[in-house]
């Protein structure tokens, strides 16, 4: 219940300052805020924890409550911001979907969507993300990766070998 | 110990899908993904098994500890299927760096970039997807939809863009503010 409770704090937070200025670097505002949070709520609990208040006894004082509320939000917290990606950047899937559902029952052909879906609404603004986050640079008119995008995708590429896949995209 | 099982469990799903990925490399990936989640959380439910009716003595109300690491686990599965193990099979960000990492210190230009993955490319994967999901079906050259799962988490993508950045995409919403 703890966890949850922080949680839902936490992205009444998010949508309060989202929607007042969002920050340039999405995943490094959420992350800090979420953190933050557990920061704060940690430091809160070990407070009433020395200040042995009868009343927060139903806060997770004891290690074993901890480590299942830390656990717990880490995990919701994990999974929020896994959702995050499909809020921040358009999912090309979902945005077929909802277009073609846009048609009321006509559907669309392959070259309507790829009228719709250009390079410029699918490949352009992913490459500003990269280098508005850092992982790649735009130099001299030429994209090249950057070393935070080389550890990045040299995990993903092993992993894809370890499961035998190819590349994906 | 018994607190850390949903990381226990975790653990275990990434192996088992390893396992799976490399057995049964026939199989089609969402059922390779869900055999893998069910035995992560086979894991996680003996070792809450073991907690309950083990041999330690149990706190007070110890099925709501077990319950809590059930949802922590979910909460982590969920987050190395759709946060890892689909980031690798469909991001696009994830693909181009994997382009400008071939490219090496060179880089590539624009059209280069596009020369290897483009929206063509792009659009023409996920329709082979949703086809094959059973989402779309194509009838007399058009896409039309079938099943409603998909799109049902669009529109909930939808309400939370709505939410968040005031807008039901990102188009709308416009790039975030400069520094």
């Amino acid at each position: 219940m703890a966890a949850a409770g922080l949680f839902l704090l936490a992205f009444v937070a998010q949508a309060v300052i989202w929607r007042r200025r969002r920050p340039r670097a999405q995943y490094a505002g959420l992350v800090g805020l979420y953190l933050g949070a557990f920061a704060l709520a940690t430091a809160g609990l070990v407070a009433a924890r020395l200040g042995r208040a009868e009343a927060l006894r139903a806060l997770p004082l004891a290690p074993l409550d901890y480590a299942t509320f830390a656990l717990l939000y880490v995990g919701l917290v994990a999974a929020f911001g896994t959702t995050y990606s499909a809020v921040q950047a358009d999912s090309p899937t979902m945005s077929v979907l909802l277009a073609i559902e846009a048609t009321g029952g006509r559907g669309l052909g392959l070259a309507e969507l790829l009228d719709r879906f250009t390079d410029r609404v699918l490949v352009h603004p992913r490459l500003d993300d990269l280098v508005r986050g850092g992982l790649a640079r735009l130099r001299d008119g030429r994209y090249v990766i950057a070393p935070r995008g080389v550890l990045f995708a040299r995990t993903f590429v092993l992993f894809r070998r370890l499961l035998g896949f190819g590349r994906g995209g | 110990m018994f607190a850390l099982s949903p990381l226990v469990g975790l653990g275990a799903c990434v192996v088992a899908h390893v396992i799976v990925a490399r057995l049964a490399p026939a199989w089609p990936r969402a059922r390779g993904v869900i055999v893998s989640v069910l035995a992560g959380g086979g894991v996680v439910l003996t070792l809450g098994l073991r907690f309950l009716w083990g041999p330690a003595p149990a706190p007070a109300a110890p099925g709501g500890y077990v319950l809590a690491w059930g949802l922590a686990y979910l909460a982590l599965a969920y987050t190395y299927v759709f946060g890892f193990f689909n980031v690798s099979e469909t991001a696009r960000r994830l693909r181009l760096l994997v382009e400008l990492l071939d490219a090496g210190p060179r880089g590539l230009s624009l059209d280069e970039v596009l020369r290897a993955y483009n929206a063509r490319m792009i659009v023409e994967a996920r329709l082979r997807r949703l086809v094959a999901g059973g989402q779309l079906a194509l009838s007399d050259g058009r896409y039309v939809l079938r099943r409603s799962l998909g799109l049902s988490v669009a529109k909930l993508l939808v309400g939370i863009k709505l939410l968040l950045l005031r807008a039901p995409s990102e188009f709308a919403a416009g790039p975030p503010p400069p520094r």
